[in-house]
């Protein structure tokens, strides 16, 4: 594992154990939704953890191809977030809309972090 | 308001950030960012717990210029919880159904022939039976205990105990001469 997926990887498992804290925080303090809302957050960071796995997998050491890998999942996955998010907003579903942009900002969050580290140990 | 939107507001109101909502708009009508920015949530998710509290039919929202204002719809929140307890349940004309099926089958299984089997051991039912012996007996009317006895005897012959039962499940009073049918609720 080369110093940037190593430093991503941290980054990921960061924002997980904090929005499972703020998680419990928030169900602690009857605020479920928002206790929800982190839960999705936390599954967000999960899922791109996985495949920055298979981004390892994929492209063994080469630290670039890694990073467009990586990208590329990043940019299809959510397309069928920003769907369910016209389509709820179409509906005006407020509620889903809040969650489908949850999603979307946190893999929003997510990429400009990944292209930050990919920059900073190149 | 029916059980159904009760539950709803219920639910609805078991959150401390749409209380905290709530509490602003009892001050003052608010719009999202305001809401917001007091609360120290994003518009966002004050939007989606609006929408929740307008659904609800706590909330209402006007256009007031640019902004879309949010006010407390007081009229909901000044009905008592008592009165919605009071309110007939959409489930109780199931409740009562049921109630006289299970009735219906206590009767089934211990009388036969107008004749008492045998004395439920259940308290539950043994009350079913006993009322429905105790619509032998008039009301407004004294029995002597001899009376009583004959009238109990056609049901079962134990009438002792199930003359001394009616009068402990309050279905037969008793001064110490004369008994009588006592109404019950």
């Amino acid at each position: 594992m080369n110093e940037q997926q190593q430093k991503f990887e941290l980054y990921l498992d960061e924002q997980i154990a904090a929005c499972k804290q703020r998680s419990k925080l928030f169900v602690a303090d009857d605020r479920m939704d928002e206790g929800n809302f982190e839960k999705i957050r936390a599954n967000v960071y999960e899922i791109f953890k996985t495949i920055l796995s298979a981004a390892e997998q994929a492209c063994g050491k080469d630290a670039l191809a890694k990073k467009h890998f990586f990208l590329q999942k990043a940019e299809q996955i959510p397309m069928n977030w920003m769907t369910s998010y016209e389509k709820a907003k179409q509906h005006g579903d407020v509620e889903k809309m809040h969650i489908e942009r949850i999603k979307l900002d946190t893999i929003q969050e997510i990429k400009d972090m990944c292209i930050q580290i990919w920059e900073e140990t190149t | 308001m029916t059980e159904a939107k009760a539950i709803s507001l219920f639910k609805c109101l078991a959150d401390k950030s749409r209380l905290q909502i709530l509490k602003s708009l009892a001050v003052e009508d608010m719009y999202v960012e305001r809401l917001a920015e007091r609360l120290g949530l994003t518009a966002s998710t004050i939007s989606f717990h609006l929408k929740k509290l307008s659904d609800a039919g706590a909330v209402s929202a006007y256009k007031n210029q640019y902004y879309m204002m949010y006010s407390l719809n007081k009229e909901i929140f000044q009905t008592s919880i008592l009165d919605i307890l009071q309110q007939e349940s959409d489930e109780a004309q199931k409740q009562a159904k049921r109630d006289a099926d299970y009735r219906q089958r206590v009767i089934d299984a211990f009388f036969e022939y107008g004749k008492l089997k045998s004395i439920p051991t259940q308290l539950k039912k043994e009350r079913i039976v006993l009322e429905v012996i105790a619509e032998a007996f008039d009301f407004d009317r004294m029995y002597s205990e001899r009376e009583v006895n004959l009238i109990i005897a056609d049901f079962h012959d134990d009438f002792c105990t199930i003359r001394r039962d009616m009068v402990g499940g309050r279905l037969l009073g008793r001064n110490g001469i004369e008994y009588w049918r006592i109404k019950n609720d």
